[in-house]
């Protein structure tokens, strides 16, 4: 029997494109960045950092969410195609992470004068990286399809649920050790060149995840409807 | 509900007479609490920490490795003799199998701290007196929290390749949030704090156990059936 | 109150060449993983080349 691969290779198309457009946009948000914003007298060239790292920080967040929330409907629904577009999201997720990690210290350093600190957002992220691993490690070790889907469900609830409880023991951290104080442009003082500039990136970097996400879950239904477990997620 | 619970006293009853009947785990368990507390003692500079500064850090570092070691422990027994597909196979409400699941690790979980414990006061030279109440207490509301949590994932894991791996890996983020509640409060009972100071963390403790348990007992049965 | 502006654009360049570096990767393994999974072994079923 032919395996049929059209849908997989619609969505895959579809997500090619946006990938593209994605990519596209984030490049146009870096030439916005660096030569439209003006500079933070203050912080130097190197606050600009953020307009890659808060984007970054967001879609991990938001492939996060679409794995908890696409975990709960699956053990509603049962659907197989609601816990490979978990899966994706997973995988995605650790790329936006990682950015998030890696630009965050780079732009900490000039700020704080440290790699790290255990601010709220830095340390969440870290969190989130490590669940997104988590997880894709336990698919790798389980060979059964249905077990591997109701197996990541619960961690991706289980994760989701574990996310307030992680931002409030950092904020009760906090308030015993303050943190050194993150020198950014706050939104309401923030010129508007910076506001358009940090929104462009949001929208754009979104698009980049709808894309890469897209991509991911056209090749998992590929390997799906194959039976091959080397490109399944 | 009490039927339930009956019947999870009755699960746990089976799995702690199956434990004490080979021993091997839980005696394998208290030697390495009893080991990271050694090595502790040697991993620091004893002229540029008190101990008392380490030492609740050193307790709860060892309370949790010691209950994820446990923990590996919890659905061994049934693999081995297929006795869980028995089970699953009677009509047994899958609430009531994971909290007769919960409690016999809690037990076995809570031999391994009442026998590292005393090891930490008589090792690190620890005064506890006044403090020790609160201590028991915070260590079962931590301890609640570990152990929900990784009796669903011991039972996920169990059955994969790398289950020994496989389990810290999904299960230390999890264990954050009752880690740092119950160092900041041991601490804060090792210096006589007023309980006002620890409020918060004892209820983000209580709240973790309360939201964990129920989830738990909500999401088990997508673990166990088909 | 004077305050010197810091000169961190080194930190800028290095941030904005990590992020598009793990971006343009994380890409790449995708194209690549895509062909894979669409171009190898399954006959199609709808007679459409690959791209």
């Amino acid at each position: 029997m032919t395996p049929d691969l059209s849908a997989a290779r619609r969505t895959i198309r579809g997500g090619l494109v946006l990938m593209t457009l994605g990519l596209l946009a984030a490049a146009g948000v870096y030439i916005l960045a660096l030569y439209y914003t003006p500079m933070e007298a203050r912080q130097g060239l190197a606050q600009k950092i953020f307009y890659v790292h808060a984007p970054a920080a967001w879609g991990a967040l938001v492939a996060f969410s679409v794995v908890g929330l696409a975990s709960i409907l699956y053990l509603w629904l049962h659907d197989e195609r609601l816990d490979l577009f978990a899966a994706s999201s997973a995988e995605v997720g650790i790329a936006f992470s990682m950015v998030m990690l890696t630009t965050g210290p780079i732009w900490g350093k000039t700020v704080w004068g440290t790699w790290w600190t255990w601010d709220a957002r830095l340390t969440l992220t870290l969190f989130l990286f490590f669940l997104f691993v988590a997880y894709l490690a336990l698919r790798a070790a389980v060979p059964d399809r249905g077990e591997r889907a109701r197996f990541s469900a619960v961690v991706g609830i289980m994760g989701l649920v574990l996310v307030p409880f992680i931002h409030l023991s950092v904020y009760l951290f906090r308030t015993l050790h303050p943190q050194p104080v993150l020198l950014k442009p706050s939104a309401p003082s923030m010129p508007p060149e910076m506001l358009r500039t940090l929104l462009s990136g949001m929208g754009a970097f979104t698009l980049l995840y709808l894309g890469f996400v897209m991509v991911r879950y056209g090749i998992a239904c590929a390997a799906n409807v194959r039976g091959e477990s080397s490109n399944a997620v | 509900m009490p039927d339930m619970l009956r019947l999870a006293f009755a699960i746990a009853a089976k799995d702690i007479r199956l434990e004490l009947r080979s021993r091997t785990a839980l005696l394998s368990a208290i030697v390495f609490s009893a080991l990271v507390l050694v090595v502790f003692n040697f991993a620091r500079d004893p002229t540029a920490l008190a101990a008392i500064d380490l030492a609740p850090s050193v307790l709860w570092i060892t309370f949790a490795f010691g209950a994820v070691i446990a923990l590996n422990r919890a659905f061994y027994v049934e693999r081995e003799n297929a006795a869980l597909d028995g089970i699953l196979m009677a009509p047994v409400p899958r609430s009531a199998l994971y909290v007769g699941k919960l409690l016999a690790n809690l037990a076995f979980v809570g031999v391994v701290e009442a026998v590292a414990l005393p090891l930490f006061v008589l090792f690190f030279n620890v005064s506890m007196g006044h403090a020790l109440p609160g201590i028991l207490g915070v260590t079962a509301l931590a301890t609640v929290g570990f152990v929900a949590v990784g009796t669903i994932f011991s039972a996920m894991v169990v059955r994969t390749r790398f289950a020994e791996l496989m389990l810290p890996v999904l299960l230390l983020p999890f264990m954050v949030p009752p880690l740092v509640g119950a160092v900041q409060v041991t601490a804060r009972l090792l210096a006589g704090r007023p309980l006002s100071e620890m409020e918060g963390w004892l209820r983000l403790l209580t709240a973790y156990d309360i939201v964990f348990v129920t989830l738990c007992i909500l999401v088990f049965p997508a673990v166990v059936d088909e | 109150m004077q305050f010197e502006t810091p000169q961190n654009g080194n930190f800028l360049a290095a941030a904005y060449i990590v992020a598009a570096v793990i971006y343009l990767v994380y890409a790449g393994t995708l194209v690549r993983r895509a062909m894979q999974a669409l171009r190898e072994g399954g006959r199609e079923g709808s007679g459409a080349g690959g791209q």
